[in-house]
């Protein structure tokens, strides 16, 4: 992909993610750089959404264009302790409510974001977050998504 | 009384109140809001100084019932999102499935998809404009509008066994096969539907009343758009050409032969125009289907008894009456997902009206909102 | 001069469409009405046709005088909201076969067919499982009832009474 050329990504490329037309996975580190090189080409934010994982909570942003048609999913891995992330809500405001929802249901906190209360849940007398797993139904990563990792991590894992 | 000293969005959003400005709660239950939405406003006089919406009335985690169920026993609550346009949320689900699994529907099957999904698009629009026109203050459009509604429901009745919230398609094809009778019918409506359009169009788009009301309010920019992610006819009044059936082509859409219509004055009424020639293209489409029915089966035989996809995942997406459906769907191998995200068009197209709605008057706060076309089951999923 | 003249125009093109409005109001009052009064007339059963309520048991085939109910089990566990409960009674018997060799056999018995329908979606799920084409929808929707137990319904007893004793 020519427009984020120099920066630190990884393209992945496999038949068992359907439906993208690019998947890129980054480091939290460099989120902001590229979500505006987005905004720069014009692109539009479709969706921001989590799921949790063993080891990791993984966050998707996805975003598509008007005139060149085509999804981009940014996949970003962060850890559970402590659960927290740049917004990008200054250079997309439709990522506003996107976060909000997140935060309620996973409890990820967006720094620097200027509103981050509750939207879909009641406010004053609910406890927890509802869309996280239980012990016994969680998976690892590494058996759901297994391309993110080289093959050398997943030799070592297995001897 | 002091209302706003009493729950917790009321709270956070007085802290910042003026001294020579009050505050009033829009519904939660107004016949203008098409559902239970709460607006927050700030109210200098008749102009609006600051407005935020409160959600959340209508929340019934739809996202973790996915998780609980099976992949068959989830697909009911699809047509449950968006009672508009239903198909459109089944197909989204359906073809999911089948792109994840690797089955192939066959082409008689897809041909009574497009016809039921347009039809369904016109029921839609058809609520839409008649319930528009009422909270302008016209008490008559309605009747007619339900009137041509109804006819319409009858036909689709027969077929599909429900009125509004479908469950008509299964995974590889449909639940039972049209007949005669069917085609006959739609055929005649068609017929009808195009000179009522010509009598809509004389006695309310003409009116001056309606357009004086209509007319250079509720402006959105390009910029505003793309910012927030609205598409459909929201998008379509701004000047931007995207449809997800020509961008991203599912089914058969590509055999057809129709128009996507674009304006460009980015106000009420240019929202309005899009959404009734929407209207005639789809007769046409729905029109063109049935001339080129093909024989053969409505539904794959070979579909195998129980669904257990491969561990990955898919993003599928479908145009609907209010823009872009997506649904998300991440499989680990067993029974159940492990991971359903509804993408829903509404949810995107209501966020940008707390930033344009500063500086406008009461009056026309409603004509915009409106305008947008909002179910609120699609946003409180 | 020329903009006075449009202004006037778009005026009288204003106050003209309201008579227009007017007029089609007018006509329309005229003609019959389109709608029926309820409850003192229904729809008829033509426009009932396919419409989805409670499922029924039907007989297979349709000139027949029997179910072909084998208490399988399918449909209440591919029901979302578990609104199906079956009443299974299970005998177990020895038959000899042919060779000399002594089998078990499972006979299972039907004694009771429960919906709740006030838990139903009417999804169909039940009807496209059922491996025998014995259960399908019926069309009747004035169904009233003052409680919740009201609408839990016994189809079994509902076949029996339609088909006689089977």
């Amino acid at each position: 992909m020519e427009l984020l050329k120099g920066l630190d990504i990884k393209l992945i490329s496999d038949e068992r993610l359907k439906g993208s037309k690019y998947q890129i996975l980054i480091s939290p580190e460099i989120l902001r750089k590229v979500v505006s090189k987005f905004r720069e080409e014009g692109y539009f934010l479709e969706d921001v959404m989590a799921m949790e994982f063993k080891e990791c909570l993984h966050l998707l942003y996805r975003f598509n264009h008007f005139e060149n048609p085509g999804t981009a999913t940014v996949r970003v891995s962060i850890d559970k302790e402590p659960a927290e992330i740049e917004t990008i809500s200054d250079i997309y405001s439709g990522a506003l409510w996107h976060e909000r929802e997140v935060f309620e249901f996973f409890g990820i906190t967006f720094k620097n974001h200027p509103d981050l209360k509750p939207l879909l849940l009641p406010a004053e007398d609910f406890e927890g977050h509802p869309l996280r797993k239980t012990e016994k139904d969680m998976k690892s990563i590494k058996d759901v998504f297994p391309m993110f990792f080289d093959e050398t991590d997943q030799e070592e894992e297995q001897s | 009384m002091e209302f706003w000293k009493e729950d917790f969005y009321s709270l956070k959003f007085a802290e910042k109140k003026r001294d020579d400005t009050i505050i009033i709660n829009i519904g939660p239950q107004h016949p203008a809001t098409h559902g239970v939405l709460r607006v927050l406003a700030e109210l200098y006089g008749e102009y609006i100084v600051r407005s935020e919406c409160v959600l959340g009335y209508l929340h019934r985690m739809q996202e973790k019932m996915g998780e609980i169920k099976t992949y068959p026993q989830f697909y009911p609550n699809t047509g449950r999102l968006d009672y508009g346009h239903a198909l459109a949320w089944n197909w989204a689900y359906v073809g999911a499935i089948e792109k994840l699994v690797g089955i192939e529907v066959p082409e008689k099957a897809e041909y009574i998809r497009v016809i039921t999904t347009e039809l369904n698009r016109i029921a839609s629009h058809l609520l839409w404009w008649g319930v528009y026109i009422l909270d302008l203050g016209a008490f008559t459009p309605v009747m007619y509008a339900f009137e041509d509604r109804e006819i319409l429901l009858d036909i689709l009745q027969r077929i599909t066994g429900s009125r509004l919230t479908y469950a008509y398609f299964r995974f590889g094809g449909v639940f039972q096969d049209i007949d005669s009778k069917f085609i006959e019918d739609t055929k005649k409506f068609c017929k009808r539907m195009h000179s009522r359009l010509n009598l809509y169009h004389e006695f309310v788009t003409e009116n001056i009343i309606f357009k004086k009301r209509v007319e250079d309010v509720g402006i959105f920019t390009k910029d505003t758009i793309t910012k927030y992610g609205a598409t459909g006819p929201v998008a379509r009044g701004s000047g931007i050409k995207y449809d997800v059936r020509k961008a991203e082509p599912y089914g058969v859409y590509d055999r057809f032969k129709f128009k996507i219509p674009v304006e460009d004055k980015c106000d009420c009424l240019a929202r309005y125009m899009v959404r009734m020639k929407e209207l005639e293209q789809s007769l046409s489409i729905v029109e063109q289907a049935i001339e080129g029915l093909p024989e053969g089966d409505f539904k794959n035989k070979k579909t195998p008894k129980m669904i257990k996809p491969p561990a990955g995942e898919v993003y599928f997406s479908v145009e609907s009456a209010r823009g872009k459906v997506g649904i998300y769907i991440v499989s680990d191998g067993g029974m159940n997902p492990y991971r359903v995200k509804l993408r829903s068009p509404t949810y995107s197209n209501l966020s940008l009206l707390d930033e344009v709605s500063k500086g406008m008057m009461l009056a026309d706060y409603v004509a915009t909102l409106g305008s947008l076309d909002l179910v609120i089951p699609e946003i409180d999923k | 001069m020329a903009t006075i003249t449009k202004e006037i125009k778009e005026i009288l093109k204003g106050i003209k469409s309201l008579f227009v409005g007017m007029k089609i109001t007018g006509k329309y009052m005229i003609k019959p009405k389109v709608t029926v009064n309820y409850p003192w007339k229904t729809v008829g059963k033509e426009a009932l046709e396919g419409f989805r309520m409670v499922i029924q048991l039907v007989p297979v085939p349709a000139n027949g005088k029997s179910h072909k109910c084998i208490a399988c089990g399918m449909c209440a566990r591919s029901c979302p909201s578990n609104c199906i409960k079956l009443d299974v009674k299970q005998t177990v018997e020895e038959i000899e076969l042919p060779d000399g060799k002594k089998k078990k056999k499972v006979n299972k018995n039907l004694e009771g067919f429960y919906v709740d329908f006030s838990l139903c979606s009417v999804c169909g799920l039940c009807v496209e499982v059922c491996p025998t084409k014995t259960l399908t929808f019926s069309n009747y929707p004035y169904i009233v009832g003052t409680t919740r137990n009201d609408f839990v319904y016994n189809i079994l007893e509902d076949f029996n009474k339609r088909y006689g004793k089977e």
